[in-house]
């Protein structure tokens, strides 16, 4: 008879890594006076879609571009500090938190990110759903890549065609 | 199983596609249920929502607008009928938000044409798949005639992952 297959069990992978475990993005960091539209410009230049605002090194706040969107169409807001219209004291996870626990916090609070704090408070990158998927997908490449190599294939027929 | 290259709509448990030839991917009796699942379950199993969309023509702000009140991270641009483009979150943050100006020109200058979509049969696994290869955020999904008919976000797919697999909802 043969063996049984590795076995993947999404509860059990969530509740035995931990955060520091996948990799964690690093997104600009902010001082409170600095404006909106520095914020901008430094998520832009890493194309990363939040930005955290520390105050002496400790996480005070975080800005995404969905609070771009709302700025962006309310008149002169582009020059307002961050201090004023970034979230302040988000929810955060620490490094050696379950991923379990980091996805039950995004899915509770709707939150596409967490920023990542140790034990200062001071943040060591974020964690995000993107990350959380990417981390899932190295877990089962055969279950995902597999679907890639049959379309990936034809592509390149076709294009020499 | 929908053949991940043609699409064809193929009898559950054949080994290649009855219409172009090309070997389907195989449903590991070793994968776990999960695995399993996201493998033979169609991306609309999903709770995805209906697609907000606006005119090539429409303005960047009533794009933006659209967004906001509806709650979404990006509208789709239809032509007639036919998928033109896609605006997300990123785009404004890239392109419009670098010339504030961008807001009254039309939606067509700073969209996304010609976007990755999925089609109703693809499976949750080559929507992880798109999503990951292309570090895509929102795919649109598209029927036989090319019409959009909803959106799937990456956080659709972890959101039904973490529910239903993982038993997020209890601690």
């Amino acid at each position: 008879m043969a063996e049984p297959g590795p076995q993947f069990d999404l509860r059990t992978l969530f509740t035995t890594t931990t955060v520091g475990e996948l990799t964690l993005t690093q997104v600009p960091k902010l001082s409170p006076g600095d404006t909106v539209e520095q914020a901008a410009t430094a998520m832009r230049a890493v194309s990363h879609g939040c930005a955290l605002v520390c105050d002496s090194g400790k996480l005070v706040g975080i800005i995404t571009e969905r609070d771009l969107l709302k700025l962006l169409v309310a008149p002169d807001q582009f020059r307002s500090p961050v201090g004023k219209v970034m979230t302040s004291a988000p929810k955060t996870v620490s490094a050696t938190a379950q991923l379990f626990e980091a996805v039950r916090l995004m899915d509770q609070g709707g939150y596409r990110r967490l920023p990542v704090v140790d034990g200062q408070q001071c943040p060591v990158g974020i964690v995000d759903v993107k990350s959380v998927i990417a981390y899932l997908v190295e877990q089962m490449p055969a279950t995902i890549y597999n679907q890639a190599a049959s379309a990936l294939l034809s592509v390149r027929e076709r294009e020499g065609a | 199983m929908h053949c991940p290259d043609c699409r064809y709509d193929n009898i559950p448990g054949a080994d290649i596609c009855q219409k172009c030839g090309k070997p389907l991917p195989q449903v590991e009796l070793s994968a776990s249920e999960m695995e399993r699942s996201i493998m033979v379950h169609p991306v609309s199993v999903l709770a995805i929502k209906a697609p907000v969309s606006v005119a090539p023509t429409a303005t960047v702000r009533s794009a933006v607008d659209a967004m906001i009140r509806n709650k979404i991270g990006c509208v789709l641009i239809v032509d007639g009928s036919a998928l033109a483009g896609i605006f997300t979150e990123r785009d404004v943050l890239n392109r419009v938000s670098p010339q504030p100006g961008a807001l009254d020109r039309p939606i067509s200058e700073f969209m996304t044409p010609s976007p990755e979509t999925l089609r109703t049969g693809d499976s949750i696994a080559y929507a992880l798949h798109s999503m990951t290869m292309h570090g895509l955020r929102h795919l649109p999904v598209v029927d036989a005639n090319g019409q959009a008919v909803s959106i799937v976000s990456i956080r659709d797919v972890l959101r039904l992952l973490a529910v239903r697999f993982a038993d997020i909802r209890s601690a």
